[in-house]
């Protein structure tokens, strides 16, 4: 590690031992991010004797020890995530914009704003934290397997999207208008920073109305290129259904796989004698659909799904 | 090392086990098949240093629990009773007088009665050694799906008592003394050439019924001389040893008769004790095992791991044909109202999956210094 300094190199090295530790395994660079941060959080107490010791950090006070490794971590992360991001928004086929609005700015321009709003975003700590669950469900199509079998069965989500929403574009399209607006979702978290926080729930991620309403204005400034449309289901996707029966379909099943990425971990095993995790987390999302704000009709919809396949 | 030596004991008793359990098979699937005496003498003398093994091994574990002053427990709990009753008595009454009177080329001559009984009760004995089907127990622990050792010895205990009671109820039955058809109808054989004794043209005859009439009859001697015999000597030799022929003396009158059927019959008797024990333990271990752990361990396993293990958050499966067994209602409530209430409250947003002590990020620290 050359042009480092030995504390550098010291947080450098703890960092890449704590990534390579094997209850990370299967998580998202941002989500083993977000692991090692609350380690950090959560442990203070035991890692500032060992930490500020003369051997590792002498004389350093635990708050210069902690923006190091913070420090070190995002940089870790953002060697992975980086070039991931660009590929996802690369990749994203943005057909599915016609539908939304027929004369729309150029896709390369659209992918390059989204791309650069997503970095902007991801200098925010708070927004970072925020972008792990959405992330995850696009980086790893948790919603695709799903929206395959609702269009198949033609049910409750079939009927919201095409009859409700009156959505005509095909399952396809779907599946990329919701990754797109997935990506877009966090941005509801970087413009609170800058609106004082006002309006967040911690721990559900739902906000108000008005304040997605505030929100979705602020983006429509920023993101010009972005049809509306799309970025009224981003910022939506963190209302309450309880509370806004009128959410669009695509933004209840945006808000749904944004919290289920968060605690997604792929390859893990499911012991003998338990439910596979999809049908564990739908069943306890059910129950817990108010807190969360979903649509407890979809949640069964998908529960049920996860079910019938065993996943 | 002495842990390397323990464990290469532990597999060497546990292939001995197998061998031994293949070896009490061919021993009364020879009697059986009627395989020369050459290749049930090889059975014999295995049989035979199997249990002189295998007393071996008790005696040396009984010994060293002696020394850590645990020898009750290892008789007890530790099944030291098993390892008894499947060595000791075996080599002591059944494998080592045979084995003896084999080495020493002496037969051992009871009346017909009493060599029918002790034969009778050699095999029961013998079947002890199915015995040994409960020690190999542990090994299966890989391949049946029981991985708790709550369900391990759950299953181990209801084997052992279903085999322990099929062994001693035959036991017990066998020490009842009975005897079969064969030894009355022998004894009148020998009445009625005794009551022909002093006309020699009658006796004679009585000779020649015999001969034609009872099969049985292998040799009869009178006044010392071979009066009657059925094969040829070189034939006694290849296929009769102690256990095959009896015995009977009246005067100057001696009878032997072909006890090879009678045996037979012990024999198919014990191969049909042997495979039912087989497959009591087998089915236990493959059926019973798998369901212990389907309807009490694993649901006690995956409530354990997500009360004590902060991202775990996997329901319990409920089977529909169980779901009203009481580790299910539980499961039903942890499932509908600890999972939820502990994702809201205890679950991801506050704590870490990463659960490393002091101890653990100081060798983190020190293995990247190093």
């Amino acid at each position: 590690m050359k042009g480092m300094d030995p504390e550098q190199e010291r947080a450098a090295s703890f960092i890449k031992q704590l990534w390579a530790n094997g209850a990370l395994d299967g998580f998202t660079a941002l989500q083993k991010e977000e692991q090692i941060l609350r380690f950090l959080r959560d442990n203070a107490l035991q890692l500032v004797p060992l930490l500020a010791s003369p051997r590792f950090f002498p004389a350093w006070s635990w708050e210069r020890i902690l923006d190091l490794l913070r420090e070190t971590l995002r940089a870790e992360t953002d060697r992975i995530l980086m070039p991931q991001l660009d590929s996802l928004v690369q990749g994203l086929d943005l057909a599915f914009l016609s539908f939304l609005q027929p004369q729309h700015a150029p896709a390369q321009e659209i992918r390059e704003q989204m791309l650069l709003f997503l970095k902007r975003l991801l200098q925010n700590p708070t927004a970072r934290a925020g972008f792990s669950g959405p992330c995850t469900a696009v980086l790893l199509s948790l919603s695709d397997p799903y929206l395959d079998e609702t269009f198949a069965s033609r049910q409750y989500v079939h009927f919201e999207l095409t009859k409700v929403q009156r959505l005509t574009m095909g399952k396809g399209e779907i599946k990329q208008y919701l990754k797109a607006a997935l990506l877009l979702r966090a941005g509801i978290q970087v413009l609170s920073a800058g609106a004082a926080g006002e309006g967040l729930e911690a721990g559900s991620g739902v906000v108000q109305f008005l304040f997605a309403e505030k929100v979705l204005r602020l983006l429509r400034e920023q993101l010009k290129a972005i049809p509306a449309a799309l970025l009224k289901t981003a910022a939506h996707s963190s209302l309450s259904y309880q509370e806004v029966k009128t959410q669009e379909a695509t933004a209840r099943l945006a808000a749904i796989f944004a919290v289920r990425g968060r605690t997604y971990q792929q390859l893990r095993g499911v012991d003998r004698g338990a439910r596979g995790p999809e049908r564990s987390w739908f069943n306890i999302a059910r129950r817990n659909y108010k807190y969360y704000g979903f649509d407890s009709k979809m949640l069964d919809e998908l529960y049920k799904i996860a079910a019938n396949h065993g996943w | 090392m002495k842990g390397r030596w323990v464990a290469f004991g532990e597999s060497l008793v546990i292939l001995a086990i197998l061998l031994a359990l293949v070896q009490t098979f061919l021993e009364d699937f020879a009697v059986l098949a009627g395989w020369p005496l050459s290749r049930r003498d090889i059975l014999l003398l295995a049989g035979f240093c199997f249990d002189l093994f295998f007393t071996v091994e008790f005696l040396l574990r009984l010994y060293s629990s002696f020394l850590d002053h645990m020898s009750y427990a290892y008789l007890s709990a530790g099944k030291g009773w098993i390892d008894f009753l499947a060595s000791v008595p075996l080599l002591m009454l059944s494998s080592g007088p045979f084995f003896l009177s084999r080495l020493t080329g002496q037969a051992v001559f009871v009346g017909l009665g009493g060599m029918l009984y002790l034969l009778k009760v050699i095999k029961a004995i013998r079947v002890a050694r199915v015995l040994r089907f409960l020690r190999v127990l542990k090994i299966f622990r890989g391949i049946q799906n029981v991985g708790s050792p709550m369900a391990q010895r759950h299953v181990a205990m209801v084997t052992t008592l279903a085999v322990s009671v099929l062994v001693f109820c035959l036991l017990a039955f066998s020490l009842i003394p009975s005897f079969p058809a064969t030894v009355e109808h022998q004894k009148r054989a020998i009445a009625f050439l005794k009551s022909q004794e002093n006309d020699l043209p009658a006796f004679a005859r009585a000779v020649d019924y015999l001969r034609e009439e009872e099969e049985s009859l292998l040799l009869m001697k009178y006044q010392g001389k071979t009066v009657l015999s059925r094969y040829a000597n070189g034939y006694y030799q290849e296929n009769f040893a102690a256990g095959d022929y009896s015995y009977l003396r009246d005067g100057e009158l001696e009878l032997f008769f072909d006890l090879r059927p009678y045996a037979q019959q012990l024999s198919r008797e014990n191969l049909l004790f042997f495979t039912a024990v087989l497959l009591t333990v087998l089915l236990f271990l493959i059926l019973y095992g798998p369901h212990f752990a389907l309807t009490v361990t694993d649901p006690i396993q995956v409530m354990r791991r997500g009360l004590a293990e902060k991202s775990y958050n996997f329901e319990v499966s409920i089977p529909t044909a169980y779901r009203d067994d009481d580790i299910f209602r539980l499961a039903r409530l942890y499932n509908d109202r600890c999972l939820p209430l502990k994702d809201l409250n205890a679950g991801w947003e506050k704590k870490s999956v990463l659960d490393l002590g002091s101890a653990e990020v100081r060798e983190l620290l020190e293995k990247e210094e190093g």
